[in-house]
């Protein structure tokens, strides 16, 4: 059963005194099944973060339909739609997005807080995660006092807190180090493996490598995707990078 | 050539910058001006020659001293923000290539710039409203209008050295700073992020204690001679106590909020309580200071007010409800050589005499006597200790004054009677009383039932009716009047007083100690206002001394050797004086209330900016958690109202405390009306929640500004 389903998508953005159109996207469709783990690439200002960020509901497309659970996301209303975004989707930022006003169990804390969960509750729904992700010593520092893995990994207890849908990560492996890197591909898996859902934009061949499918988007199209099928990960690292070869190269549509 | 280039890169910076200094600018601006006239109104000799307008200098001195402390404050406090929020750019030059002395240059040609600009501005903007003011003040002090410009050289170039010297002062702090950062230092600040506020437990030990200290003071405080020493050490140690528990008692009871599981934990609060703690963090120094100027100019405005409008109804009360116009008060004095030493004695004329010599001036200046009554008293703070009072000498007045002190004004029974018109009679070795307050308990709270006073043994009698009288020295304690049955008794008393000082002090060359009779007399008019016109106070008495003092002579007194005293206090004189008192009080509250208020809406106004930087990010990633962009601004402008009332609440606050000893202080100054007191009050504080509201509403839109 598909769990995201984008069709034709497309959006231009118009510059703040009218006068230039850009077209971000031109026309997007694919879907997402339950359980997938499915990584977008592109070069930059293909589109990529105009997708995610209409995906999230941050953001209206020009035209196209984004169909999340059946349900359309431009049927629903402003003022539902944060509450939409809360209970159905996750995010996992490059710039961690982090309050520096909060301690880390504060900012993992703060969708449920935000959706009205009893005080009570919530640290029986932080613990685990906490643990899972390796950050639970870490729960009364701030921001500023951990790392940049650290970090991401804040960001991506918050997002998974709320048992969200889908999560949307938008290159999440930015800003850290190889190490950081390997351990936050890791945790993807990990809860990939449990069944969660996740669509990942990234740069980084490597962390494309660790998806069950790869979409490749080019001049705000989907030009190719690459299924996982039974490859291992480094077979699929060479064919993510035979690809983006093709695509820089400027080759025939598939 | 190089020169050129850096200052015409100057130029552009301030243009670019605006938002930073054209406030900057304008707080120089104004306050310079301000100062110009502050220091041109105590100089100007037109207004020192104001009938009773003598104290205007010495008041608007004050005034100048106040803006010339705000002004070094609110200039650094300007230049410092302008620093902070420029120091990425000068650090980007630098990186870009640019030597630190040449980024020195364009800092030097900035400052001169803006300095240039304020002081001109300024001194021409005071020299403007410098007319304005003087117009105003006549108006105030119901006297004609001075007229012509003004202009006092000297003023201006005392104002222009002042200001440029302050300029100068903080433009070498600039250039200090500059010279100490490395680049890296200079482009860092951003994304770093804050640290967490830390409770600062000894500051809040000493906020409470000072703060508790403080309104306890001015709590307790008793009597109005007292209220002034500690008016002021109450005012010092509730500043310190509000800068002390803005800075940590905020922070400490957010974080007891946050302690709060059970309250922290929902929608509503958990956002604002960890927003509210490094808004306070950041601003408590502004908020704090917000606070203290918000209560200055409510006390001022509340006082001088009071003060200006009651001036008529003061008046009245001290003659006697308006039963009189003038009080004289006589006596002569002889002086004569003793073993090669000058001795002089003091002695009393008789009241025909002195009735006569009255009428014959008042007559002469165009008017009639209509009533002469005597009022002979002696008025002093006795102290109280097994029944016998003694004349209590303050050692200072920041001594404690001892239980059982109270301020007495003897009267005889006839002029008791004489003035208020009742036919009192005494028992046999009793004496009548009455409290000059309402407020004041029964007398014989302090005054034992049978007691003695330079040796005359009395007991309290009846309560009388009140007379409306003035003691002659300020109100040391609780006042009480006492009536005795003739001026023989009170002439007695006064001997027996006197020679207990002499014994006590009588060697003791530092105390020339004596009690004395007041020989006053109440005397009623039949036009004053005709008086007023063409007597300034002191033409009257002087030519009733002048016919005193032939009388005596003609008596037989020795010309040279002889002197008569005629002190003179009349309805129109006291009028002239208080108009000018209160009328300049009242000027300079305005004045200093509208710097105050300028001073508040700047920093609010920098607060604002500053924190619209750090909002807007916040304001983005809730909304990526999952906020709409409505709860957002709610939680946002909530915080934002919290923070804005704070110092207002605490105005009000501060207020209410105040409120008792400030009323006691008042009545020093012969205010007796305490509704008309609480009335200002309430009135000065809505007007000011009015202002603030439209400083806050004129200063949030360039925040959202900013956030969106
Ligand atoms: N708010 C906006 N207004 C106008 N144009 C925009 C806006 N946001 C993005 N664009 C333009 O749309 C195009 C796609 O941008 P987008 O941010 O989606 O690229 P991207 O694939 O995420 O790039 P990168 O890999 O560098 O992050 C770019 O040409 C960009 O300039
Ligand atoms: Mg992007």
């Amino acid at each position: 059963m598909s769990i995201l389903e984008v069709s034709n998508l497309k959006k231009i953005y118009t510059t703040r005194f009218g006068g230039n159109k850009v077209q971000a996207l031109t026309n997007v469709t694919f879907t997402v099944e339950k359980g997938e783990y499915v990584a977008i690439m592109g070069e930059s200002g293909s589109g990529k973060t105009t997708l995610l960020n209409i995906l999230a509901a941050l953001d209206r497309p020009t035209a196209g339909k984004v169909i999340l659970e059946g349900k359309e996301l431009s049927g629903i209303k402003e003022s539902e739609m944060a509450t939409f975004r809360r209970e159905n989707l996750g995010f996992v930022f490059q710039e961690f997005n982090l309050l520096d006003t909060f301690s880390i169990r504060d900012n993992i804390l703060l969708p449920l807080v935000l959706n009205g969960a009893k005080p009570s509750e919530l640290e029986g729904k932080l613990q685990p995660i906490a643990e899972r992700l390796g950050i639970s010593d870490l729960l009364a520092k701030f921001p500023y006092e951990v790392s940049g893995g650290q970090k991401q990994r804040t960001a991506v207890a918050r997002a998974l807190i709320t048992d969200p849908k889908l999560i949307l990560a938008d290159e999440p492996t930015g800003a850290l180090d190889s190490k950081s890197t390997d351990d936050l591909l890791r945790v993807f898996r990990d809860i990939n493996s449990q069944g969660q859902t996740i669509l990942m934009v990234t740069h980084s061949t490597k962390a494309a490598s660790h998806a069950s499918r790869v979409l490749f988007i080019r001049d705000g199209e989907v030009f190719h995707q690459i299924y996982r099928g039974d490859c291992t990960n480094e077979q699929l690292y060479q064919k993510i990078s035979d690809t983006l070869t093709l695509l820089t190269t400027g080759g025939e549509k598939r | 050539m190089k020169l050129g280039l850096f200052f015409r890169l100057a130029c552009s910076n301030i243009r670019k910058n605006h938002q930073l200094y054209v406030p900057h600018i304008l707080a120089g601006t104004g306050l310079t001006g301000v100062f110009y006239v502050m220091l041109t109104l105590a100089n100007d000799e037109r207004l020192e020659n104001i009938k009773g307008g003598y104290a205007i200098p010495a008041i608007m001195s004050i005034g100048c001293v106040v803006v010339a402390i705000l002004s070094v404050i609110l200039v650094f406090f300007t230049n410092s923000f302008l620093m902070k929020q420029r120091t990425r750019e000068y650090g980007m030059y630098n990186v870009l290539g640019m030597e630190k002395r040449h980024v020195g240059h364009i800092m030097f040609f900035e400052n001169l710039i803006s300095t240039v600009i304020s002081i001109v501005s300024g001194v021409l903007f005071g020299m403007l409203i410098y007319k304005l003011c003087c117009m105003f003040i006549c108006k105030m002090l119901h006297v004609e209008t001075i007229l012509g410009f003004y202009v006092d050289p000297w003023c201006v170039l005392k104002t222009i050295g002042g200001f440029a010297a302050m300029y100068l002062a903080a433009f070498l702090w600039n250039r200090f700073r500059l010279a100490r950062l490395r680049p890296v230092e200079l482009l860092a600040s951003a994304g770093t992020g804050e640290k967490e506020p830390k409770v600062k437990w000894i500051l809040l030990v000493i906020g409470l204690a000072t703060l508790g200290a403080g309104y306890y003071i001015a709590l307790t405080v008793e009597t109005p001679l007292r209220a002034i020493p500690n008016f002021f050490k109450a005012v010092i140690l509730v500043i310190i106590g509000t800068y002390a528990l803005f800075l940590a008692g905020s922070i400490a009871f957010l974080k007891l909020l946050r302690k709060n599981k059970e309250f922290y934990y929902r929608r509503k609060n958990m956002i604002a309580v960890s927003d509210l703690l490094y808004r306070m963090k950041q601003n408590a120094i502004g908020l704090a200071s917000i606070a203290i100027l918000a209560t200055g100019v409510i006390v001022m405005m509340s006082t001088t007010v009071c003060l200006y409008t009651g001036t008529e109804e003061t008046i009245k009360k001290y003659f006697l409800d308006g039963d009189s116009d003038v009080f004289v008060k006589t006596y002569g004095r002889y002086s004569e050589e003793k073993d090669g030493k000058w001795e002089s004695y003091h002695f009393q004329l008789p009241e025909e005499t002195v009735r006569e010599l009255l009428e014959k001036t008042v007559k002469e200046y165009g008017s009639e006597v209509v009533s002469f009554k005597p009022m002979r008293n002696l008025s002093d703070v006795f102290h109280f200790e097994n029944g016998k009072g003694t004349i209590y000498q303050t050692r200072s007045s920041f001594a404690l004054i001892p239980e059982g002190t109270v301020q007495l004004i003897i009267i005889p029974l006839e002029d008791y009677n004489g003035i208020s018109g009742q036919s009192v009679t005494l028992e046999n070795g009793e004496v009548g009383w009455f409290a000059l307050s309402d407020d004041s308990p029964e007398i014989t709270k302090t005054v034992p039932k049978q007691f003695t006073i330079g040796g005359q043994s009395m007991t309290i009698g009846n309560k009388v009716k009140k007379l409306s009288l003035t003691p002659g020295e300020a109100y040391t304690a609780d006042t009480y009047g006492i009536i005795v049955p003739s001026l023989e008794k009170l002439e007695a008393i006064v001997d027996g007083l006197d020679r207990e000082l002499d014994e006590e002090y009588g060697g003791d060359s530092r105390y020339y100690l004596y009690a004395s009779v007041n020989y006053t007399y109440s005397v009623q008019v039949a036009d004053p206002k005709k008086l007023a016109e063409v007597d300034t106070e002191q033409q009257m008495s002087s030519t009733f001394g002048t016919y005193l003092h032939d009388r005596l002579v003609e008596l037989g007194y020795d010309e040279d050797h002889t002197d008569a005293y005629a002190y003179w206090d009349s309805s129109w004189g006291m009028r002239n004086e208080l108009f000018a008192m209160y009328g300049s009080l009242f000027f300079l509250g305005i004045l200093l209330s509208m710097v105050f208020l300028f001073a508040t809406a700047l920093i609010i106004y920098y607060k604002q900016i500053s924190e619209g930087y750090d909002d807007r990010g916040r304001f983005q990633i809730l909304q990526k958690v999952g906020m709409t962009q409505k709860e957002t601004k709610g939680t946002i402008r909530r915080q934002i109202v919290i923070v804005f009332f704070l110092p207002l609440v605490t105005a009000v606050i501060h207020m209410i405390v105040a409120y008792p000893v400030i009323r006691k202080l008042l009545k020093l100054l012969m205010m007796p009306n305490d509704t008309l007191f609480l009335l200002c009050t309430a009135a000065t504080v809505v007007a000011f929640a009015l202002i603030y509201m439209v400083i806050y509403r004129l200063t949030a839109r360039t925040y959202y500004r900013i956030v969106r």
